[in-house]
């Protein structure tokens, strides 16, 4: 499981890739709420390299989303493929983030 | 560390406290696979047996494991494995075990279905192991204690499987029948793993009951599920969130109301007609909602078998690498598939995963309606 960060400009990359189970979960959690949860800008979290998400997974993008909800902080998710769209949506995350197709829906959506 | 822990395949027997040591830290066999994965035991200065039953000090129910298997010793500071003239053999990484051979930490031994791995760990590690063991059995007792009994007869059957993973996830379950004649069950899955979530499952069991829901008709599946996200929002319980599916069965009109709020569809399986998914789309529990829960119904014809489960039972990856989804286990309950059995569908997909091992608890619940 790797996190990696973008700068795009006027909104924040922030790229989820491999399996985000416990283990997942365990190895990029303090990098991905280190970096996303103070970002000032907009942050765009690219699944497109995301194969799976657990629980704990969705655990962390909710407390993620929370605490930059408390500053008024965008975040939107986009670029995931249909196995973890099922469980996004099937969670209700999507009702939390925003999911978007690709990464132009998302810079479109927070620019807006 | 003693007392005897047990799945349903393998028997730890109470060792000799003290193991052997390298410098400042202790030779461990660790669990690699099975339900068991992820224990790790001592090497005793004795050393130990393994076999298919007592007296070995590891008592392995697998028929590829003959009475004494093999022995694992010390000498001269290094580890060995000793083969006890058994049927199919002892392998130190893949390479069977001729008489006796050398077992370097970090290599893999294999006896029948079991893997252990030859490692070190410290003083303190193996304290925390055996804390963290503890804890977990006493969390797993606590939720198994909670649990339905099977049921037999009767307007409706309740079958279960439940196996905790190593590191025991957060699913519960229950069934009964309400003082006006309807039948309530549920299942829930509770965010992460350990103890902590396995209390919260069973603070959310005890929420459940019918005398504890005030003012809330159990039998309304909408309004239960509002209840318990007024009750458990994540911020005053640890950041955990849980999943359900719950449903009510009236006999006297076989309609079965249900809603589900962050969790995946139960199949209802009608005599001559492919399964059918029960659920509602609503958020998790645990988090503010911005519209009423939505609940679902269906008359259920005679005969109807449903299947309520955690995640747990289709999110494997298999030992070709493919990751399974729910649709792939859906296919299973097809007439013919594997059998109507909870258990038999457990050994099936046991079958299928990587190592025998899941990484989370294997809950499956099967209703049949007369």
């Amino acid at each position: 499981m790797m996190v990696d960060f973008g700068d795009g400009g006027d909104v924040a990359l922030a790229r989820l890739t491999g399996r985000l189970d416990t283990a997942g979960v365990g190895s990029v959690e303090l990098a991905f709420t280190a970096r996303v949860v103070p970002e000032p800008r907009p942050v765009l979290i690219d699944l497109t390299g995301l194969d799976f998400i657990a629980s704990l997974g969705v655990r962390m993008l909710i407390t993620t989303a929370r605490s930059r909800g408390r500053n008024g902080r965008v975040l939107v998710m986009f670029g995931a493929g249909p196995e973890v769209t099922d469980i996004l949506t099937t969670m209700g995350l999507d009702e939390i983030i925003p999911l978007l197709p690709d990464e132009a829906a998302a810079r479109a959506a927070v620019t807006d | 560390m003693g007392g005897v822990l047990r799945d349903e395949r393998t028997q730890f027997v109470a060792l000799p406290v003290g193991g052997s040591s390298t410098t400042d830290r202790t030779h461990v066999l660790a669990v690699m696979n099975g339900n068991m994965a992820g224990t790790r035991w001592p090497l005793p200065d004795s050393g130990l047996s393994i076999g298919r039953s007592p007296p070995a000090d590891i008592v392995l129910n697998d028929p590829a494991v003959s009475r004494l298997h093999c022995r694992i010793e010390r000498r001269a500071g290094q580890v060995m494995v000793c083969d006890a003239g058994s049927t199919n053999g002892s392998f130190v990484d893949g390479r069977k075990v001729m008489g006796e051979a050398l077992w370097p930490v970090g290599s893999l031994l294999q006896v029948g279905g079991l893997a252990l791995q030859h490692d070190l760990a410290s003083d303190a590690q193996l304290r925390r192991d055996d804390e963290r063991l503890r804890d977990l059995y006493t969390a797993l007792a606590y939720v198994r204690a909670q649990l339905p009994l099977p049921q037999a007869g009767g307007a409706v059957e309740i079958d279960w499987h439940y196996v905790p993973s190593t590191e025991l996830g957060g699913d519960a379950f229950g069934a009964a029948w309400l003082p006006d004649g309807r039948f309530c069950c549920y299942l829930i899955d509770v965010s992460g793993h350990g103890a902590g979530a396995a209390m919260h499952a069973v603070a959310v069991m005890n929420a459940l009951r019918p005398q504890a829901l005030a003012g809330v008709d159990p039998g309304d599946p909408a309004a239960v599920l509002a209840r318990l996200n007024l009750l458990f929002p994540m911020e005053s319980h640890a950041d955990m969130y849980f999943t359900i599916w719950y449903g009510v069965f009236d006999p006297a009109t076989r309609r079965l109301v249900h809603a589900a709020a962050g969790h995946h569809p139960a199949w209802a399986c009608v005599p001559g007609q492919a399964p059918q998914p029960l659920g509602t789309r609503n958020r998790m529990i645990g988090t503010p909602i911005a519209r009423p829960f939505a609940a679902a119904e269906m008359v259920l014809p005679p005969a109807t078998s449903l299947f309520v489960m955690s995640d747990g039972v289709f999110e494997i990856v298999d030992t070709a690498g493919r990751a399974w989804q729910m649709a792939d286990f859906v296919a299973l309950l097809r007439p013919g598939s594997v059998s109507g059995l909870p258990r038999q569908y457990h050994e099936y997909m046991q079958q299928q995963v990587v190592h025998g091992r899941f990484d989370d608890d294997f809950t499956l619940l099967a209703l049949h309606f007369a």
